[in-house]
């Protein structure tokens, strides 16, 4: 957390992340180089290049899309998570570079601007092997570049966290682009159906981890959605004692997940959506008297949900009652920073 | 595409980006500071690293220069809950 921003905010593990991701990166790459140089001994290192940068830039992509889904379902893969735009940054430099390259050797060639050249190449969308697919590469990287350039978290002040994420959902589009940029223009040509049985496992693998995190937070959700039990609003959420010390219960009400946190014989209940990057509040810990976001390490007091001086974020907070060591929790949200007196627990209940 | 389609795409694009670069290199130095406090003690590589956002997202911060307005109050489905309750700004 900063009051001011950084231009990156480096520590020692992201200093790490970066330098295995490049490192791999670069000796990806090399390999490919290599690999290829050798199968086809008669391709230029313009050619070789072009087709290094963007197989790894692909590569890339699929790890990236893969993060979210397999930290949903292992937290043992949370330590992928907190880094990822570093290595959305990192995987859209090479896909510009492949692009960069491309258009340069190319669309160079003749008088026209090597962008009208790319746009208005000779193809045929009727015919597979004809189909302009460097058009495609191109509408990708306008959405990859789109994602990069706003990386930082200065836009994600300014847009707001839903909004951004929002944008950033931009990548299955871009990934569906390129699936089809790849399909196009490589296998249309390719002999061998090595490639497309690659294309089509690193899809369905996206596509399934996916659908398997998706169910399983869908059903999680459906479990702990409740309704009011009385005019109150208050609903019973759980037992004190489901509550580990200084860990959270996570529950559905209002549209969203609730953290329910208990700590020190007390029960707060605070909207589990940290307002930095939206991440899970209810999955991280109190240390030191905060709710520390498992995401990015933003921090929030469980009374009011509101960040330590002198920071400002806030999430809503709850109403909390103990009624016989059942948690309940009223169903309205406070508006964000407002303090809540929390729910002691009994002597007898702790 | 055909050649005119073409120079009508690609020069809009390039046109889009050029109003971006000149709006962030007017903007950027001072006018972003009514927006946002935060870049206020930031080393000014930050508002370096901005500049290829802000040549893509010119037209919402344009609009917010001129209307006055800082960034937008974040709305989830729980602060929106929070002022239908109390009236009170998220």
């Amino acid at each position: 957390m900063s009051t001011s921003y950084r231009t990156v905010a480096w520590n020692a593990n992201k200093r790490r992340y970066d330098m295995v991701a490049v490192s791999l990166v670069v000796a990806s790459t090399a390999l490919f180089i290599a690999i290829q140089a050798i199968a086809d001994p008669a391709l230029t290192i313009e050619t070789l290049l072009i087709r290094a940068l963007g197989a790894n830039a692909f590569l890339l992509l699929h790890v990236i899309l893969c993060i979210g889904p397999l930290a949903r379902l292992d937290a043992r893969f949370l330590p992928l998570l907190y880094n990822r735009r570093h290595l959305g940054v990192l995987m859209c430099t090479l896909a510009l570079a492949h692009g960069g390259f491309g258009l340069v050797q190319f669309h160079t060639a003749g008088t026209l601007d090597p962008l009208v050249n790319l746009l208005a190449a000779d193809g045929r969308y009727g015919e597979i092997g004809r189909f302009p697919f460097q058009v495609l590469g191109f509408a990708a990287l306008i959405v990859l570049s789109l994602m990069a350039a706003t990386s930082h978290d200065f836009w994600l002040h300014q847009l707001t966290a839903p909004v951004w994420k929002a944008l950033h959902m931009g990548v299955y589009v871009a990934y569906a682009l390129i699936v089809l940029h790849v399909l196009f223009g490589v296998a249309a040509e390719e002999t061998q159906p090595w490639l497309l049985v690659l294309l089509a496992g690193g899809a369905l693998t996206v596509f399934g981890l996916h659908a398997i995190a998706g169910l399983r937070e869908a059903r999680r959700d459906r479990a702990a959605d409740a309704e009011a039990d009385d005019a109150s609003g208050f609903v019973d959420v759980c037992h004190v004692d489901d509550i580990p010390e200084r860990r959270a219960v996570i529950t559905c009400l209002a549209g969203e997940r609730v953290a329910v946190f208990r700590y020190e014989g007390r029960v707060s209940a605070l909207s589990n959506v940290c307002q930095h990057q939206n991440g899970p509040l209810g999955e991280g810990r109190i240390v030191n008297d905060c709710i520390v976001c498992p995401w990015h390490g933003y921090e929030y007091l469980p009374e009011s949900g509101a960040s330590p001086p002198p920071f400002v974020e806030r999430v809503p907070t709850f109403d909390v009652r103990l009624v016989g060591g059942r948690v309940h929790v009223n169903s309205t949200p406070n508006p964000p920073g407002t303090r809540v007196e929390p729910a002691r627990i009994p002597a007898d209940t702790v | 595409m055909t050649l005119w389609m073409a120079r009508a795409v690609a020069t809009s694009v390039e046109a889009y980006l050029m109003a971006g670069a000149l709006f962030a290199l007017v903007f950027l130095p001072r006018g972003v500071l009514a927006m946002d406090e935060g870049l206020r003690a930031s080393p000014v590589m930050v508002r370096v690293l901005l500049v290829p956002g802000m040549m893509l997202l010119w037209p919402i911060f344009l609009r917010r220069w001129i209307t006055g307005r800082g960034a937008p109050a974040e709305r989830t489905a729980h602060r929106s809950a929070a002022v239908r309750r109390t009236g009170a700004r998220p």
